[in-house]
């Protein structure tokens, strides 16, 4: 059965950023930066990891917090890209 | 066999500049020595705990070590406005030669990471004498690491401001109109963009002939394609390219370990060194 956009995040989230944890226990919901220790520094190896997982190039102009706040906002940002 | 080191301080003093640098002396027994060129702006200060911890290592199992600053960078004289990658290389020149003459070692060898491997390979490209290299994550092209930086710094508008401010595109514009840009609190001068957009690692790997070390450091333990490319590009010399998991320590804040990337880059070394005079 082909992943959810969401697990294929949360996933993505685990290696690259080598988070001591099972990609099923990231909340969709919490915060990547507050909860997770997401800063300026690794966000690019999130946004590096989204282009390469899904094939999408982000802008500059994409660049707002609304859209990488938490995995159900990374997810809808995805889908929004894909079409 | 583990050997005693020595750190000591020193200056090297070339051209009227005067670079900071810090030698791990592992003996009179020691025949092979190695130059650290670290990369440059934020990734010289994250990066720096991982070097020193690379130096101590090798200084313990035999290779002698200098850790020095380019000009205008770190602990060394000058303010990085005034400085760029042509009196880099000049640096690293100066660096091969004091610690060959320094520590009386004439093996002598260059490890470079992110620009600072970048850096190495255009040196010897042009005529600094070496026994080796170890390229540590090099940058393959400048003008995309630069581009990468800058969105660094939109990722930090986002999240200071909630969005970023600007783009990419009006940043290399007042750059290439002459003006400067604050690059995360460093000078970024239209002549330092413009020499750093000038690497093409592809191109200056061709005229390596000594011996290197390649290494991928990222998530994956499988070499990318960038860095299959790097290797044909290192045809002229026998080249060894491996890829370690690590994370980017280069790009983070607080501790990163690195053990595997540290033996297995003192492994290739003390396979080198070891029965050779």
């Amino acid at each position: 059965m082909p992943q959810s956009i969401k697990d294929r995040i949360k996933k993505m989230m685990v290696e690259r950023l080598f988070l001591n944890i099972d990609p099923r226990e990231i909340a969709e919901d919490k915060s990547l930066i507050d909860h997770y220790g997401v800063d300026s520094l690794n966000l690019l190896e999130l946004v590096v990891g989204i282009e390469e997982e899904f094939g999408v190039a982000i802008d500059d102009n994409e660049f707002r917090v609304k859209n990488f706040e938490t995995v159900n906002a990374l997810a809808d940002f995805v889908k929004s890209k894909m079409g | 066999m583990r050997t005693r080191c020595n750190e000591e301080q020193v200056v090297i003093e070339h051209s009227g500049r005067f670079l900071n640098g810090v030698l791990y002396r592992a003996g009179s027994a020691a025949k092979t020595a190695i130059t650290i060129c670290p990369p440059i702006f934020e990734e010289r200060k994250s990066s720096h705990r991982v070097l020193v911890e690379f130096a101590r290592h090798l200084c313990t199992h035999g290779i002698t070590v200098l850790r020095f600053d380019y000009a205008g960078c770190g602990d060394s004289q000058g303010c990085l406005r005034e400085y760029n990658p042509t009196h880099w290389l000049e640096d690293i020149g100066k660096a091969v030669a004091f610690v060959r003459e320094r520590a009386g070692i004439a093996r002598v060898g260059l490890c470079g990471l992110r620009v600072g491997a970048s850096l190495a390979v255009e040196a010897v490209a042009k005529g600094t004498p070496v026994d080796f290299v170890i390229l540590w994550q090099p940058v393959m092209c400048g003008r995309d690491y630069l581009l990468d930086e800058l969105r660094k710094t939109l990722m930090k508008q986002m999240i200071t401001f909630g969005g970023a401010r600007t783009n990419r595109e009006a940043l290399v514009a007042r750059l290439e109109a002459g003006y400067s840009l604050d690059f995360d609190g460093y000078p970024l001068t239209p002549r330092l963009y413009q020499e750093l957009c000038g690497i093409d690692l592809y191109k200056a790997a061709r005229h390596i002939r000594c011996p290197a070390l390649v290494t991928e450091i990222s998530h994956q333990a499988e070499m990318s394609e960038a860095f299959t490319d790097l290797g044909r590009a290192l045809a002229n010399c026998s080249a060894e390219l491996q890829a370690v998991r690590c994370q980017p320590f280069w790009n983070l804040l607080g501790l990163v370990q690195c053990p595997d990337l540290i033996v297995k880059t003192t492994e290739w070394m003390t396979a080198r060194c070891s029965g050779t005079e």
